[in-house]
């Protein structure tokens, strides 16, 4: 790790927590001067601040520096000797700034629901700044901290914001997700008590053969508990799709990234003997979900569904890709997930206002794009970006990642590659159902919805330049 | 020979607080709630600045006062305090009288103090049988006879175990003919001199204790004494005594047991197991707020007990920051009790709750920060007690205790998880009533300790574990 | 990057995104303004080498992109982009489309693409122009049947080029295309390489088997049809066939495949052409079978990427472009068994459709000459489709509607006028070769008048015959139908049957369980009391046995 006395870490971590005290303070009265949106506005605000502060960070680190850098080290407890020690590298840059995206256009997507508006923004700057710091810890103890603490806001979140009939399943969301978060916490303790070492380090700890078993089985365990694995995918699948706050939708499924980095981070580019009966069972395991998930999604009928797959499908890939025994395509991964997390969150916001709409005609959402052309542009572009088309760097950097998994073993790749392909159709399928009415008996005319105001349209016209920026140049913010 | 007694100022003070109290209730027609309050504020005050001044002053064999027993006291006089004033609130409101329960109070905290510092185990045994049973009888406050259903069962297990409590200091008695515990522990330490009495009266004396800790299996009273009792009272038996038994526990077993202790860790094992288990499970077996809260309590105990056996200055750290934090947290949700009200009356079912987070956000956040804090979640303080407990076990290799531990909290977090849903996810059927400013000061102290004790609790874990390794000296 | 592309991506970027199309003359002069100059410019270029310029798509590997041709790419570009000329002057002429400076614009948008692909001297280039070029074309397709199964199509085409060249890249360690060379022999899974990039450029051509997709299109206008047809992806197809050939040599299946998919795709089109009514999708068919040609002269290594494919390219355009002729004269009618006898009416516009096809027939000939066989295959499905149809038209006893036989009239000049040009200046060009060309004409007139295979115009009759798509159904019944049966199964399995219904209710249970003895102990009752004291008591004994007597 290369050391650094900053501070712009720390500010990272602590704009959406001055975001949360004034979120709270705010007035959220639908008052005339505020319209409702003070709070909204608030957290338009801290994002777009820190986005500015990531982007001076971006700044001062190396672009091709395999170590963390600008690393910041606080000292927190002296028996246990813990500290605490954060630090960036480009790929967690590129997440955060991504996530931060990803919300940013979340809450564009809820600025008309005045529904306990408050409540939403404070909590999803809450999981702002602790998936931030999640991305940013650089000791087992830290990383720990905000992995579990990003389960609170979360819960919350789907809570209030999500479908009440299915709390019982909430419940055993959030106690699978605490239970991989508790297994995780044994495994760091053992490590901690063994040899105190960073997260890169962990495979060099020598540990008893049956403990070493189970410290990796429980990071293992851990961290796939935050990805809808088969067989457990169906308590997150369905939270997650039953979900109609976009902004909740958006965090929801980004709670997927935080197992899918936490492996990456964890996982030794040289694996010791020791692992390869996990890697081969998490290869099973991932390959069957995907598989299983994509197929599930082509049939189902709901887009949040498909979508969901969709995105389970794609955040499988990017940890199958990962734990290929190479370094090099992190970077790949990372700009790909960069497109990717802001491309489902701009398909989930114009879903979202689809849905809004769709309560408005009665004649369903079949072609409901129809009239609607600026939505319909859009929701194409973004589906067509997501389905790898080249409009973003999902295109070529995933040719990178398809490339290391052809290479590593084409068998399993090629069901990898089976699954992407039914969850890209399951949304191009959707997209189609949107814009044509398939219904003979329904005049175009007849579908009388509102289309996307212009300043949200000019906010996703800039999302797109972004995108094809990242596809002419992923670097495109340094330059 | 006045040196040799000065250390008795604080027992002393409490005991005129309660000649003090008794009098102005004889001579004085016109009290209020307040009065009672006041005086007892008054020598608490006093009688926890005289324990930090002889902090470490002796009472000849009989106290033995150091950073450990002033630790303890101070908990006590902080909490009491703390719980005094709010209960406060809840007689002003309802205009009950407050004697009995400030009188108690203060007897309690007596026996309690003295139970602490003792070395002499029939000190001890009258310090924390009077202080229990003073806190049984507080259950029958403001209580008509019938609503008292169960009680005198209860009174009738308390009074067994109190004896069982005194046939095992008799036995030490009989035998040693002592009840120092110095003159106890040399004679344990003689292997060839020991005899099964010892072992029956160490087990009748840890029973004893163990079920005044509502310990599982003699846990069952405790439940139903805290659903049924007044918030005030309530409240008081679950967070106060509980600093008294686990320091007088702590201090007999080392003084004085300690060459006979390593046959009994499988039971406090077994034990701790157990609690936890029917902690989680009763939590979610109930749906009147204080039961699920005395259950979830069963599980902390269990933890508690589990982390300090084998009992060694490591494991006693962690047991106390996790049983710290656990009271720091229950002060909390006892505070907010007072905050849930309902047209004067103090709501204490599930389901007289629905939606308050609408109409009561800063209760309901705080009501959430302290159930978080207890589920272990970082960044708050209950992450402080898991790691210092796990991180003690696993450096103990007890594997199968921590994963006992993570399946009860599971089970555990289970019952939160509906407090949850209750509070923020339904909608509210009733209307709430203005809460106390005294209890969101209450709350907002909690809280701000909460957070602040994490983001730096090196000094907190350094200090508190220099006071309690003096037990050890 | 070089300016002229520059220019075409800027003004169609404009053209597509003019608020409400306004402006639409103006536009269209600017647009043959950027194409005239891009010509211009790329003329410059002749003689000159390649120039490469670094591309940071992907920060860990160097990408050298190319815009600048060499004298052959230079041939190309230049055929795209007067053929690009051609598919604007249509859309301005003829007047169908609603927006015609969103058509021009993509028009403008997909000659950059082809460009990029055509002069792409790496892969990545190549598939980012492939891509590209799917979503102009997607956006330029307004039929939702078609555009569905163009973009699924053309989803998997691109997914599969994108990772069989991941699968090369990690084997070749190289993203440059002339490196394959021997050291393609070397690599693992040759055969899976060369039948997937097949599959690939068959899907884009619209291959037998995978052009359903161009089928449906025969309700777009005719002119956009057309553009599609010729200037898109089926064109890209090509491209990226010619850019990757050296590859094929890797496996042993790549040219029977190919031979197979090429012959069974002139033979579908062949008999399509004859069968079908509509004559937009007769249009399609004979672009389907300009294509399967194409891919037999590659199949056959007879034909090269040369610039007599342009000029045969610009032919088979103008050559479909004539049938719209028809189809204008007729008040648009699509129904060829609603016309026929128009030839007292329409001499003008035969004669026109006459020229067009010598027109083809003789750049055919210029293309296919190294190979008389293959020369012969390509003139007689050519002659044959082509007078049946025109005999069709213009001879066979009328059936038009009264309204549409009184409407009948020459369409404009500026509709003919690029084909009567281009015909003067490949005549011109071929000026020594009168006599075969008279020949042909000969040939041509008696197929036309004799009309062998009228018999055939009974199947006009049969409405399923003319409906029938058997190619989506077998892919909707023996895909998609075992998809979605598989997916709903595994949602039933997985997630209810296993989840629901065995792990978590054994769980709730248990728990339910747990409660019930809980409560059962917990009841006012002394009993439960006094177990939980027994239960303490005896753990004390137990441990007391195990500590102390043992």
């Amino acid at each position: 790790m290369i050391e650094n006395t900053g501070i712009l870490l720390s500010i990272i971590m602590a704009i959406p927590m001055l975001g949360v005290m004034f979120a709270s303070l705010a007035k959220d009265g639908l008052g005339q001067t505020t319209k409702g949106r003070n709070v909204l506005s608030v957290g338009i605000f801290t994002i777009l601040s820190n986005l500015i502060v990531l982007w001076i960070t971006a700044r001062k680190i190396n672009v091709n520096g395999t170590n963390l850098q600008l690393v910041e080290k606080f000292k927190w407890l002296e028996t246990p000797n813990i500290e605490l020690v954060f630090g960036i590298d480009f790929f967690s840059l590129l997440l955060i700034a991504a996530i931060h995206f990803a919300v940013l256009l979340g809450m564009i997507g809820v600025r008309n629901n005045p529904y306990r508006q408050k409540t939403l923004i404070i909590s999803s700057l809450l999981f702002l700044s602790m998936i931030t710091g999640y991305l940013l810890a650089a000791d087992i103890f830290s990383f720990y901290i905000f992995f579990e603490a990003t389960l609170l806001p979360l819960f919350m979140l789907v809570g209030i914001f999500g479908d009440i009939r299915k709390q019982d399943i909430l419940y055993r969301f959030f106690l699978y997700n605490l239970l991989g978060a508790m297994l995780l916490f044994t495994a760091l303790c053992i490590l901690f008590d063994t040899e105190n070492v960073s997260i890169s380090e962990i495979s060099r700890v020598s540990l008893n053969r049956h403990i070493e078993i189970f410290v990796w089985g429980a990071i293992f365990v851990a961290f796939l508990s935050r990805i809808p694995i088969w067989p457990f995918h169906y308590w997150i699948s369905s939270v997650n799709v039953n979900i109609s706050n976009p902004l909740v939708f958006i965090i929801a499924n980004i709670m997927p990234l935080t197992g899918v980095y936490g492996l990456i981070r964890f996982f030794p580019l040289t694996a010791p003997d020791i692992l390869d009966p996990y890697l081969l069972a998490l290869k099973i395991i991932s390959i069957t979900t995907m598989v299983v998930i994509s197929l599930i999604g082509f049939s189902n009928r709901d887009i949040q569904y498909k979508l969901f797959s969709y995105m389970t499908v794609y955040y499988i890939l990017y940890l199958l890709g990962a734990l290929l025994p190479t370094d090099a395509l992190l970077g790949n991964i990372g700009f790909s997930l960069f497109a990717y997390l802001i491309v489902i969150s701009a398909i989930e916001i114009m879903i979202s206002h689809l849905e809004k709409e769709k309560q408005c005609t009665k004649v369903g959402d079949c072609g409901i794009l129809c009239n609607i052309k600026r939505s319909s542009f859009v929701l194409s572009f973004f589906i067509l970006a997501a389905v790898g088309l080249p409009l973003s760097s999902l295109f070529l950097n995933n040719m990178l990642i398809f490339a290391g998994l052809l290479s590593y073993n084409i068998k399993m790749a090629a069901f990898i590659l089976v699954a992407i392909i039914l969850s890209s159709i399951s949304l191009l399928h959707h997209l189609f159902y949107l814009k044509y009415p398939q219904d003979d008996t329904i005049e175009s005319k007849d579908i009388c919805v509102s289309d996307i105001s212009m300043p949200v349209f000019c906010v996703f016209i800039l999302f797109m330049l972004i995108l094809i920026a990242s596809f002419i140049n992923p670097l495109w913010f340094m330059e | 020979m006045l040196n040799d007694y000065i250390a008795l100022i604080p027992e002393l003070i409490l005991f005129l607080g309660l000649i003090c109290m008794r009098l102005i209730k004889l001579v004085r027609k016109n009290n209020t709630p307040k009065t009672f309050y006041t005086i007892s504020r008054l020598f608490l005050f006093f009688g926890a600045v005289m324990t930090a001044i002889f902090y470490n002053q002796n009472v000849g064999d009989y106290l033995y006062n150091n950073l450990f027993t002033t630790l303890f006291k101070m908990l006590i006089y902080i909490f009491t305090f703390i719980w005094g004033y709010l209960s406060l609130k809840r007689f002003t409101s309802k205009n009950m009288p407050s004697f009995t329960f400030y009188n108690a109070v203060l007897f309690n905290t007596l026996c309690f103090s003295v139970a602490i510092s003792t070395h002499n185990l029939l000190i001890l045994f009258l310090g924390l049988s009077l202080g229990f049973w003073t806190g049984i009888n507080l259950i029958k406050m403001e209580k008509e006879p019938h609503e008292l259903n169960g009680n005198g069962v209860y009174s009738a297990f308390s009074f067994l175990f109190i004896l069982a409590f005194a046939c095992g200091v008799g036995i030490f008695y009989y035998y040693t003919k002592s009840f120092n515990y110095g003159a106890i522990e040399r004679t344990l330490a003689i292997k060839n001199l020991l005899i099964w009495q010892y072992y029956l009266a160490f087990s009748l004396i840890m029973c004893g204790i163990l079920y005044m800790m509502s310990v599982a299996p003699f846990h069952f009273w405790f439940a139903n004494a805290v659903g049924n009792a007044i918030l005030p009272v309530a409240g008081y038996i679950t967070i106060i005594p509980i600093f008294a038994y686990f320091a007088c526990m702590v201090n007999v077993i080392v003084n004085a047991f300690y060459p006979i202790l390593g046959w009994f860790n499988i039971t406090f094992m077994c034990f701790g197991i157990f609690s936890i288990f029917i902690g989680a499970i009763g939590a979610n077996s109930e749906s009147n707020l204080r039961k699920i809260f005395a259950y979830s309590g069963l599980y902390y105990i269990g933890v508690t007990i589990l982390a300090l056996f084998p009992i060694n200055d490591n494991n006693l750290v962690s047991a106390f920051i996790y049983l710290l934090v656990y009271i720091v947290a229950f002060c909390g949700i006892y505070t907010i009790f007072y905050g849930y009200r309902s047209r004067g009356d103090y709501l204490i079912e599930l389901d007289d709750i629905k939606g308050v987070a609408t109409q009561r956000p800063f209760l309901s956040v705080a009501l959430l920060i302290f159930m978080i804090s207890l589920i272990g979640t970082p960044p708050l303080l209950g992450f402080l007690g898991k790691l210092s407990v796990i991180n003690s076990m696993i450096v103990g290799k007890e594997f199968v205790l921590v994963g006992a531990i993570l399946v009860a909290m599971l089970i555990l977090v289970y019952a939160y998880l509906k407090i949850i849903t209750v509070v923020y996810f339904e909608a509210r059927n009733k209307s709430f009533d203005e809460v106390d400013k005294g209890v969101y000061i209450c709350m907002l102290i909690n809280i701000i300790l909460i957070l602040i004790a994490i983001i730096n609790p090196k000094y907190l874990m350094h200090d508190v574990e220099m006071m309690l390794v003096a037990v050890f000296k | 990057m070089p300016h002229y592309l520059i220019i075409l991506l800027f003004v169609g970027i404009g053209s597509v995104f003019i608020p409400k199309n306004r402006m639409v003359y103006w536009w269209t002069s600017v647009t043959f303004f950027a194409l005239i100059y891009s010509a211009l410019s790329l003329m410059g270029y002749f003689g000159s080498s390649a120039l490469t310029f670094d591309w940071q798509a992907i920060p860990n590997i160097p990408i050298a992109i190319s815009f600048v041709p060499e004298y052959f790419g230079c041939c190309a570009c230049l055929g795209v982009l007067i053929l690009s000329f051609f598919a604007v002057y249509y859309n301005i002429i003829v007047k169908k489309e609603e927006r015609p400076n969103t058509i021009n614009g993509l028009v403008l948008l997909n000659c950059v693409f082809v460009i990029s692909a055509l002069l792409s001297p790496n892969y990545i280039q190549l598939l980012a122009a492939v891509g590209m070029s799917d979503v102009i074309v997607f956006s330029s397709i307004n039929q939702l049947d078609a555009k569905k199964q163009y973009i699924y199509g053309n989803f998997f085409a691109d997914f599969i080029l994108l990772n069989t060249f991941a699968l090369i890249f990690v084997q070749s360690d190289s993203i440059v295309i002339s490196s394959f060379g021997n050291a393609s022999k070397q690599w693992g899974h040759r055969d899976f390489i060369a039948i997937m990039l097949l599959l690939s450029i068959f899907i884009k051509s619209g291959l037998v088997m995978f052009h359903t997709a161009y089928q449906k299109m025969s309700s777009l206008n005719y002119n956009r049809l057309n553009f599609i047809l010729y200037l898109t992806t089926p064109l890209m197809g090509a491209v990226v066939f010619e850019n990757i050939k050296d590859i094929f040599v890797i496996s042993d299946y790549s040219y029977p495949l190919l031979k197979i998919f090429s012959v069974l795709t002139v033979l579908s089109a062949f008999i399509g052409t004859l069968c079908v009514d509509n004559i937009k999708r007769k249009a399609v068919y004979l672009s389907m079978m300009f294509w399967g040609l194409i891919f037999m002269g590659y199949a056959w290594q007879i034909s090269t990427f040369s610039p007599k494919f342009y000029i045969l390219l610009l032919s088979a355009f103008l050559f479909n472009n004539s049938l719209m002729l028809i189809y204008k004269s007729a008040s648009d009618e699509v129904l060829i068994s609603r016309m026929g006898g128009f030839l007292q009416s329409l001499k003008f516009t035969f004669f026109i459709n006459v020229i067009s096809v010598i027109l083809y027939v003789v750049t055919w000939w210029i293309y296919a000459q190294k190979s008389i066989p293959y020369a012969m295959v390509g003139l007689f499905v050519i002659s044959i489709t082509s007078a049946h149809v025109f005999s069709e038209v213009y001879l066979s006893q009328s059936k038009a509607d009264e309204w549409v036989l009184a409407r009948l009239k020459n369409p404009l000049f500026l509709l003919w006028l690029p084909i009567v040009f281009i015909f003067s200046v490949v005549l011109y060009i071929k000026s020594n070769d009168w006599q075969y060309i008279y020949g042909f004409a000969v040939f041509w007139m008696l197929l036309f008048i004799f009309h062998p295979l009228r018999k055939l115009s009974v199947l006009y009759q049969y409405d399923s015959l003319q409906k029938l798509d058997k190619v989506t159904w077998i892919y909707n019944f023996f895909i998609l139908a075992p998809l979605r049966f598989f997916g709903r199964v595994l949602r039933l399995i997985v997630d209810f049957v296993f989840i629901e219904r065995t792990l978590i209710a054994s769980i709730k249970n248990a728990i339910r369980f747990a409660i019930f003895i809980f409560r059962k102990l917990h009841g006012n009752n002394i009993w439960g009391h006094l177990i939980f004291v027994l239960l303490g008591v005896v753990i004390v004994a137990i441990a007391y046995y195990k500590g102390v007597m043992q």
